[in-house]
């Protein structure tokens, strides 16, 4: 990565990016669900460190780097249902994110645009259950047993 | 006001508190900021509720101690640990009695240790504002502090003693969480976690990002429960 894509700017546009949708508001879970499958489909290197946790696969440095952009006015906070922080770009971030999509290349963005879709497309228990289904040794530490439910 | 609880966990221990003290000015109570869980050693953390000043003159005395108590956790040193604290406590209810003419509300402490001993185990000590003690690792786990019984509830159904350090926190971060939210006790953010671990020999307190995590666990957690709930309504 060079030093405008930076694993903080791609964080960035993925929670400015426009979807069908039209939704640029993200929860911290389809943030976490979102940059691990971009980690994991675009190959990506010097990237976030994800380990099983107690929701899947969760990376801290991702908190950190949430609260950083927050600190920079790139992205707030919106209170959501049930407690939920949802995130979403301020102008200036949103601004910033349209300077790192160049950098990054249509390619890249086409699919963490097809990342956020699939992300926002499913309820809470359907992304996890997919995340399980399709990683699940990121599974072993969850707290949810997608399993039970089905039964 | 205060909240501390500690869960023995399979692989150590879990102590978490509230943050939020009330400290008195001349217009009338006010809202502070204040840390509760201490780490006195490597293998000892302290947490006390009660009053800000007895509390910090508990946690000296403990401070004085501390090679002996890392030593040999044995009843003459414990003994002369409380006796101490007797003296401030005691000292402390004459004042506030000889002041006020009654001793209810006098300024005393609720004390908590976690301790790693040397033979690898993890004792909950209790001292009471009398300076009587108890262990706490024999029912799993305890708590301190005007949301206690609160906690105690949320314990009952929750605690398992084969829970490990991951499952304590979650456990330990919910319970704290709603005794802030629902009830009206005067508690508040931000909520400290410490975990002992006796395989590791680890001894820390969360960061900001695994507390921000735990946040997140715990809506998943919420979340869940509000889908099973959905789905027994749904079955009538």
């Amino acid at each position: 990565m060079n030093n405008i894509v930076t694993r903080d700017g791609i964080l960035l546009v993925f929670i400015d990016l426009r979807t069908k949708q039209e939704q640029n508001i993200v929860s911290p879970i389809q943030i976490m669900k979102g940059m691990f499958l971009a980690k994991e489909e675009l190959k990506l290197e010097d990237f976030y460190i994800f380990e099983p946790y107690l929701y899947g696969p969760c990376s801290f440095q991702i908190y950190s780097d949430l609260l950083a952009l927050q600190l920079k006015n790139f992205i707030k906070t919106i209170p959501g249902p049930s407690s939920w922080k949802y995130y979403t770009t301020t102008p200036l971030g949103s601004a910033k994110a349209k300077i790192i999509i160049e950098v990054l290349g249509m390619e890249k963005v086409k699919v963490l645009r097809e990342i956020k879709e699939l992300i926002i497309s499913k309820s809470f228990l359907e992304l996890l259950e997919y995340i399980y289904s399709k990683y699940p040794e990121y599974a072993r530490n969850s707290i949810v047993n997608i399993e039970g439910f089905k039964k | 006001m205060t909240l501390i609880i500690a869960l023995k966990c399979k692989d150590g221990i879990v102590t978490a508190s509230d943050g939020q003290a009330t400290g008195f000015s001349t217009g009338g109570p006010i809202r502070q900021k204040i840390q509760k869980i201490f780490k006195l050693t490597d293998n000892i953390l302290f947490g006390a509720s009660g009053s800000v000043g007895t509390v910090q003159k508990s946690k000296e005395i403990f401070e004085r101690f501390t090679q002996q108590l890392s030593n040999k956790f044995d009843l003459d040193i414990r003994d002369q640990i409380r006796q101490s604290l007797f003296q401030i406590m005691k000292n402390e209810f004459d004042r506030h009695k000889a002041f006020h003419g009654k001793s209810e509300g006098a300024p005393l402490a609720d004390i908590l240790i976690c301790i790693k001993l040397k033979n690898g185990n993890c004792k909950i000590w209790h001292i009471t504002p009398d300076c009587a003690e108890e262990f706490l690792d024999e029912l799993g786990y305890g708590c301190s502090g005007i949301g206690d019984t609160f906690a105690y509830t949320l314990l009952k159904n929750y605690y398992s003693p084969e829970m490990d350090i991951e499952r304590g926190k979650l456990v330990a971060y919910r319970v704290i969480k709603e005794a802030i939210e629902i009830g009206a006790f005067g508690l508040g953010e931000p909520i400290d976690i410490w975990i002992l671990n006796k395989e590791t020999g680890e001894i820390k307190e969360l960061a900001k990002e695994e507390i921000m995590a735990l946040d997140d666990a715990l809506l998943t957690w919420r979340e869940t429960e509000r889908e099973v709930f959905k789905k027994i309504y749904e079955r009538k």
